[in-house]
Order: structure tokens, then C-alpha cells, then sequence
């Protein structure tokens, strides 16, 4: 026996109480490591879009504190073509619609021959032209969710098009992506002449140094507009920001009530045991080694709770991506590194939580406690 | 008598409690030989109980000088080590820990004291046959009768070899048949171990196994025999 | 007149029929054909004139609530019955096996919470979010009959919230559904009411409906208002 087994016999025979406190810990986890994955995966499905339509550079309105609400005139893309390391350059639409049948889908439009076309890949048929007379390609996911297929009809903005091809790239939003020709688009939301931002793709050859240096000669070309890399375009976006502290309050106070929780039970467990604690000190157990015996409990509770709530969290999660309505539009990025994160915290509030009421429980006067005061 | 010789050597201890109004000891001083066996007799409330805690060092004394075997423990820390290794005590109710089994409570005085975890089950063992427990290893404290508990608290008292054993009213809660198991088994560890025993008990019988009675009366005593 | 009724030159018994035209049935066409466009025109204009006054009125409403100004719920009220077609807006909302299998007493409390829900929700958007300043892009007709009518609003803070009106075409034109930044109100709400439906059948969801979008935490759809 040592006092990991003490702790351990300990939890067992209060059963009913240790499972209550293993129960909320595991809840306060698994609510961080669900929103947290979460919020993470909304970044980096919307980073993963965007750099799987080989976008190294979105411009966008500077104004608009919404990704969406911005307009730029389509015509800027001369000027961004203009920045030697810049390969390519596009007008890029980018707008909700809501299908037929009430799927609510994302659309992006680009002029034929744009650079985003080719990170498309064809699983079916062929790319829309303006030949076409209003065209489209849906991703390989939608396609089958909805049982589109080449030459079905979809409304777009609530006009018919026909589906041309199926694609996929790798991507979750991009698999649910309806994507077609930037003049159809422009017509029908009446943005003639506009688009919500110009992507560029940079030469292979730039690197990072070459990145940085590029994206700053675009701002002080073009200072009334924003100009940003995808990755930091994803990090500043409000709807990632707003979805970030959402995830981190809601966890906060989880964790909050869970060391309440566990402050609580642990200060109960000493009171209780205050007698047992005197007999600890009376068969010659230094304070350190009953607080360490005290915090090993604290810690197992949490551990436990910890480990439960990990695989909860990662269940929620995924349970919750798949749902009809978020479905295509976030993957939870729950990585071992959020777990060991989760575990570690789980087991610092045991330890943390359990702290005060064993130096409490360890300082109190055996022989008074022995006798009964 | 030379100090060498005492197992204990208390000179004035004074404990008071409630602000000075409540006096449990009032100057006490005692000589312990070692290898005795002392009953410490008095009527209830004297300061028997308050004293032997405070011989095991579980009593803030407000004043007072206690030497262990030729040495004053200097702090927490020295008393500490020597419950785990000088001083057994044994309780009137057996206080065994309810989570842990009959073996278990016997073992606790040994962690991180022996290292050995087979040492640790052999000395186990060993108790449980000292205190005629054997095969009582696994049995939780609740299935134990008082006396049985009280045999065990016995082995747990024993488990790091003491040298001093401290007893409050040992047989205060047994019926006679298990009193007299207790007071035998305490006759025979002072007789083959040489274990000095200081004995809180308002059992005659009791008293009669011990060499001496150091008498206690509010808050002082004396040898009376 | 002969000119500008084109008939197909292959047939003789067409020619024959050309030559036969009585004048007066002729004029008709002729009047017909020439106003056809005008008339379509008008009817898109008439929707946008119409679309204009009720985002004209809309975004009062708004700028009175966020000004503390009481009665605003009547005031929308009063917009809900004049601009919009709000019984068809809710039949449209409803499911579909729901709506041909309910009575004709539930369907009418549902269309008479839909108005309360409807009331609630822009009145609480209109708290919340900032003042958008709505002008008419444009307008098309749509495969069903009716006007699709574009609107951009503007906000201070840059923002911009696009709609797509559907009117009724006419000389009493009305507003039947509206799609907020992509999203089509009644289909939006079609699976919002759902959960609801699953739950509580009919007299759930007008429960539901009278507590206004509170009454909806948790259920799916996005929040087309916003």
C-alpha cells in the first residue's frame, strides 16, 4: 500500500460522492474540449477553404467588419496583378443561397479561367463556361446529400441552374461549395462590376520572407482596402473571433463550477475525515504526506473526470458537426495536443482545488480532534 | 535516576485552554524508566489524556521541557519521526481508518517509513499473529467486533517497532474477556520487547499488570507507589 | 398592323388566316404586344416602389425602437398587413404534411402567432443591431409569378445586409417571402419550426411561436434576422 492506495480506498468507499464529482469535472471538460474543438475547427475549415482554392491573399473592403458585406470594385484585380509575385489574380463572389429544398449552401463565383478553378478537382463531368447560359459545379459532399447529379437543375439564388460537373478538394466546406461563373453571380445579387474580394495567388517561389514582402507592397498600393494573407484574414474575422470567445467563456465558466464542485466535495471529505486525519498525524504521517494523500484523491476524481470528459467532448463534437444544420460547414479540430491540454487542466483543478482544505484538514490539532473538540 | 536510563523525562508541563480558565496541565513533571510500565490513574478531567498526548507530541504546550530517550524533539518535524518510529499510541476507541482493511490500517504507520513493500506484508502479518488477528488480513473494520478492532489498532500501534508505547484507556470500550486479551498482550510486549508503557486506564486490573501509578490531579502528579 | 403579326410563312392556310385578321382583334394584339413589356416593367416597378416603402417604413420602426419610442409593435403590425402577405409567408413556413393535415382552427391560431413571432423577432433584431439603410438594387421576375426585388442595406459600422424580396405581382402587390443574406426566411423557418413540431404538435408551435424567437432556443435554422 502507499498513499495513492490510501487516496484510491478512499474514493471507492465514498462511492456515490466520488462518482458525483468525476461526473462534474467530466462535464466541464467535455464542454472545453467541445467548444474549443469546435471554435477551432470553424478557423481552420475556413482557413483549409481558402488555401484549397490556392488563395495566398484575399483583399477585401476595409470597412466591413463582415468577410461577407464586403464590396470591391472587380477591376482592382489589374492593379493586383500589378505585384510581381503575384501568379495569379481573381474576382472572387462569395454569397449564401438557399436551395429549393431549404439547404441553406455557400456560393462562390469567379470569372472563367480563374486560378480557383484549377484546385477544383473533377469528379464528374466539367467545368460551367459562359457558353453555358448559367451553369454550375457542386461539391461532391452536397451531390450527395442531395442527390444532385450532372444535368440535375439547382436554384441558385432562386434562379435555375444546371449542374455541370462534381468536384471535391479535400475540404469540408469546399465539398458542400456551390461554385460558379462571377458575371451569372453578379447579375443576379446585382453586384455588376463588383465582387467581395480579389484572391491572388503568389509564385512558388515567394516563401515567407517573399509573403510578407508582397503583401506589403499591396497595402501601400491599395490603402483603402484591407490586404491579408488567408491565414490572418481566418484569425481577424469576427465570426471566428466571436465564435472563439464563445468557446472560451462557455468553457471558463465550466471549469469554474467544476473546481466549485470539487472544492466542495473535497472540503466535505475533510470534514468527515478529520478524525482519520488525526490518526494519520498520531501514527507519525508528516502534514506534507496526509496533504499530498488528500491531493492524490483530488487529482484521481479528476483524472477520471478528465479522461471521461475528453472522449465525451470529442463525441459531442463530432455529433455536433454532423447535424443537418452545421453539417459541410465545420470539422472540430480536437488534436492531442486540446486532450492532453483538457487533461492537464482537469488535473490541475483537482490539485488546485483540493489544496485548502487539505492544509485545512492536516493543520487541525490531532489531540483536539482525538478527544472530540 | 540517569537521564540515559529515562525513556521520558517531562519537567513542568502546563497546558491551559479557553484564554487560561481551563487548566489541563499545571506545571506536571515526570520520570519514565525505561522498560516500565506506568498506569497513569486520576480522577476524570485531571489531565491524564492531555498529558500523554502531550508525551507523544500531539499537545501545543504552552510550557514545559519533554526529552525522548536522552533527546528533545525540536519541532513538528522531530516529533513527527518519532511516532513513526519511537512512540506507538493506542486509543480507547480503535480508530481505524473505515477505507482501509485490517492489514491495510496495520500498514499505515509504515508508509514511507519501509520502503519494502514484502517487508511491509511480512511485518503485517507478524502483527496480526502478535494480536491473534491472523487471517483477519482482508476484513474491513466495520466486520470487526470491538475488541477485534482493537487488537488490530494494537498491531498498527506496534507497526514501526516503538520503543515507547503510549495507551489511553486501551480497555475503556471492551467487555472483560477482551480487556484481558489487551492487558496480557501489552504484559507480554513489555516483557520480551523491554517496550516502555505509559498507560492512561480507571481499570484496577489494569493498573495492577503496571509497575507503577503516577497519579494525576488537576493538571499535576505524582508517583504514588 | 400586318407587321407586327409575324406569322410562320411556310403554312398557306397561316397566310390565309393573316390575311383574315379583323382589324379590331388586331388592334387588341397589336396593344397587347406593345404594352406587354411595359406591363411587365410596371410590375417589377410597382414591386420595387412597394419593396422601397415597406424598408422605408421598416427601418422607422427600428430607429423609433432604438430610440425607446413605444408602439412599434403596433406600427409593424400595421406594416405586416399592409406590405406583406404574412398568411402566406406562414403556410409557407409550415411543413408541408403539417399544413394539409392540420384543422382549419389550428392553422389559424398558427397563422395568428406567426404574425405575434414575426413581430417579436424584427422588434428584438431591431434592438440589437445596428440601423441598416435600405435602397432597391433591382428587381426580376422569378419562375413562380413573383417579383424577386433586391434591396442592399448599410450599416455605420460598414456592414452591409442584402435581401431578396418576393412580391406578388399585380396591382396589390405583396411581400410573400424574403431571403436575408442568402438565406430564405421560410425555409429558414420550415426547420426551425420543426423541432418544435416534433415536440409539441401543432399547439406546441403556436406556444411557441407567441413567446417569440425565445421560444426557439436550440432549434436549428440560422438567425435570418441578423
Amino acid at each position: 500500500m502507499n498513499i495513492v492506495g490510501v487516496a484510491a480506498s478512499n474514493l471507492r468507499q465514498r462511492r456515490v460522492r466520488s462518482l458525483l464529482t468525476v461526473g462534474g469535472v467530466a462535464i466541464a471538460i467535455a464542454a472545453f474540449v467541445a467548444f474549443i474543438g469546435l471554435s477551432r475547427g470553424i478557423e481552420n475549415t475556413l482557413r483549409h477553404s481558402l488555401d484549397t482554392r490556392g488563395a495566398d491573399i484575399i483583399i477585401v473592403e476595409s470597412v466591413s467588419e463582415d468577410y461577407l458585406s464586403s464590396v470591391v470594385p472587380e477591376e482592382l484585380v489589374e492593379r493586383v496583378r500589378e505585384e510581381p509575385l503575384v501568379a495569379a489574380a481573381a474576382p472572387e463572389l462569395d454569397r449564401m443561397t438557399t436551395l429549393a429544398d431549404g439547404t441553406n449552401v455557400f456560393v462562390v463565383a469567379w470569372p472563367e479561367g480563374a486560378f480557383g478553378w484549377r484546385n477544383l478537382t473533377l469528379v464528374e463531368g466539367r467545368l460551367p463556361t459562359t457558353v453555358d447560359g448559367g451553369a454550375v459545379v457542386i461539391g461532391v459532399s452536397l451531390a450527395e446529400r442531395l442527390g444532385i447529379h450532372v444535368g440535375d437543375t439547382v436554384d441558385v439564388f432562386f434562379s435555375p441552374f444546371r449542374v455541370v460537373g462534381i468536384v471535391d478538394s479535400g475540404n469540408v466546406i469546399n465539398r458542400n461549395l456551390v461554385v460558379g461563373l462571377l458575371g451569372d453571380m453578379q447579375t443576379l445579387t446585382y453586384r455588376t462590376g463588383q465582387a467581395t474580394s480579389i484572391v491572388a495567388q503568389l509564385s512558388p517561389e515567394a516563401g515567407d520572407d517573399g509573403r510578407e514582402a508582397a503583401v506589403a507592397r499591396l497595402r501601400a498600393m491599395l490603402p483603402t482596402y484591407t490586404v491579408d494573407t488567408t491565414e490572418a484574414l481566418i484569425s481577424s474575422s469576427m465570426h471566428v473571433n466571436v465564435a472563439r470567445v464563445l468557446a472560451w467563456s462557455i468553457s471558463t465558466v465550466a471549469l469554474l463550477t467544476a473546481v466549485l464542485g470539487i472544492l466542495n466535495t473535497m472540503t466535505m471529505a475533510v470534514n468527515e475525515r478529520r478524525r482519520e486525519i488525526a490518526i494519520m498525524r498520531a501514527v507519525g504521517w508528516p502534514k506534507r504526506r496526509i496533504v499530498a494523500c488528500l491531493l492524490i484523491e483530488g487529482g484521481l476524481l479528476s483524472a477520471i473526470g478528465g479522461a471521461i470528459g475528453c472522449a465525451a467532448g470529442t463525441a459531442i463534437a463530432w455529433t455536433v458537426s454532423g447535424s443537418p444544420n452545421v453539417s459541410g460547414f465545420v470539422v472540430p479540430d480536437i488534436t492531442a495536443v486540446l486532450l492532453a491540454e483538457a487533461f492537464l487542466i482537469a488535473l490541475a483543478m483537482g490539485m488546485v482545488s483540493s489544496l485548502v482544505p487539505a492544509w485545512g484538514g492536516a493543520r487541525q490539532s490531532p489531540a483536539a480532534v482525538l478527544r472530540g473538540h | 535516576m540517569n537521564r540515559i536510563d529515562l525513556a521520558i523525562s517531562a519537567i513542568g508541563l502546563v497546558k491551559h485552554y479557553d484564554g487560561g480558565r481551563a487548566k489541563a496541565l499545571d506545571g506536571l513533571s515526570i520520570d519514565v524508566a525505561q522498560g516500565a510500565m506506568i498506569a497513569l490513574v486520576g480522577p476524570s478531567g485531571s489531565g491524564k489524556s492531555t498529558l500523554l498526548y502531550a508525551l507523544a507530541g500531539l499537545v501545543d504546550l504552552d510550557v514545559g521541557t519533554i526529552v525522548i530517550e536522552g533527546r528533545r524533539p525540536g519541532g513538528e518535524a522531530d516529533w513527527t519521526r518519532l511516532r513513526a518510529s519511537t512512540i506507538g499510541l493506542v486509543f480507547q476507541e480503535s480508530w481505524l481508518l473505515p477505507t482501509l482493511t485490517a492489514a491495510q490500517n496495520i500498514e499505515l504507520p509504515m508508509v514511507g517509513v519501509e520502503a519494502s513493500a514484502r517487508v511491509r506484508t511480512r511485518r503485517v502479518e507478524e502483527l496480526l499473529e502478535t494480536v491473534g488477528m491472523a487471517g483477519f488480513a482482508g476484513r474491513m473494520p466495520d466486520s470487526l467486533s470491538g475488541g477485534e478492532r482493537q487488537r488490530i489498532a494494537m498491531a498498527r500501534s506496534l507497526a514501526n517497532g516503538p520503543r515507547i508505547l503510549l495507551a489511553d484507556e486501551p480497555t475503556g470500550e471492551l467487555d472483560s474477556a477482551n480487556s484481558a486479551r489487551i492487558m496480557e498482550m501489552m504484559a507480554k510486549l513489555r516483557a520480551e520487547r523491554g517496550v516502555t508503557m505509559l498507560i492512561v486506564t480507571h481499570d484496577p486490573r489494569m493498573a495492577a499488570y503496571c509497575d507503577r501509578r503516577y497519579e494525576v490531579v488537576d493538571g499535576t502528579g505524582t508517583y504514588v507507589d | 398592323m400586318r407587321r407586327i403579326i409575324r406569322r410562320p410563312r411556310s403554312s398557306g392556310r397561316a397566310r390565309l388566316v393573316a390575311g383574315r385578321v379583323p382589324p379590331v382583334a388586331a388592334i387588341v394584339i397589336a396593344l397587347f404586344l406593345a404594352l406587354l413589356p411595359r406591363t411587365l416593367l410596371a410590375g417589377t416597378a410597382a414591386a420595387e416602389q412597394h419593396v422601397a416603402e415597406a424598408m422605408s417604413v421598416m427601418t422607422e420602426i427600428a430607429r423609433a425602437v432604438k430610440e425607446g419610442k413605444g408602439g412599434q409593435d403596433a406600427a409593424f403590425r400595421r406594416l405586416l398587413a399592409k406590405d406583406f402577405d404574412a398568411s402566406t409567408l406562414a403556410m409557407a413556413s409550415l411543413p408541408e404534411e403539417v399544413s394539409e393535415s392540420a384543422d382549419a382552427a389550428s392553422l389559424a391560431k398558427y397563422r395568428s402567432a406567426f404574425v405575434v413571432y414575426l413581430t417579436k423577432a424584427f422588434l428584438e433584431e431591431a434592438a440589437r443591431a445596428p440601423l441598416y439603410e435600405t435602397r432597391v438594387a433591382g428587381s426580376r421576375n422569378h419562375a413562380t409569378g413573383r417579383i424577386i426585388v433586391h434591396t442592399v442595406g448599410e450599416a455605420p459600422n460598414g456592414n452591409r445586409r442584402e435581401g431578396d424580396w418576393f412580391v406578388t405581382p399585380g396591382a396589390a402587390p405583396r411581400i410573400v417571402d424574403a431571403a436575408i443574406r442568402g438565406i430564405l426566411l421560410s425555409a429558414n423557418e420550415r426547420k426551425r419550426f420543426a423541432r418544435v413540431l416534433a415536440r409539441g404538435g401543432m399547439s406546441g408551435l403556436v406556444a411557441a411561436l407567441e413567446k417569440g424567437p425565445s421560444g426557439f432556443t436550440g432549434s436549428p435554422g440560422e438567425d435570418v434576422w441578423r
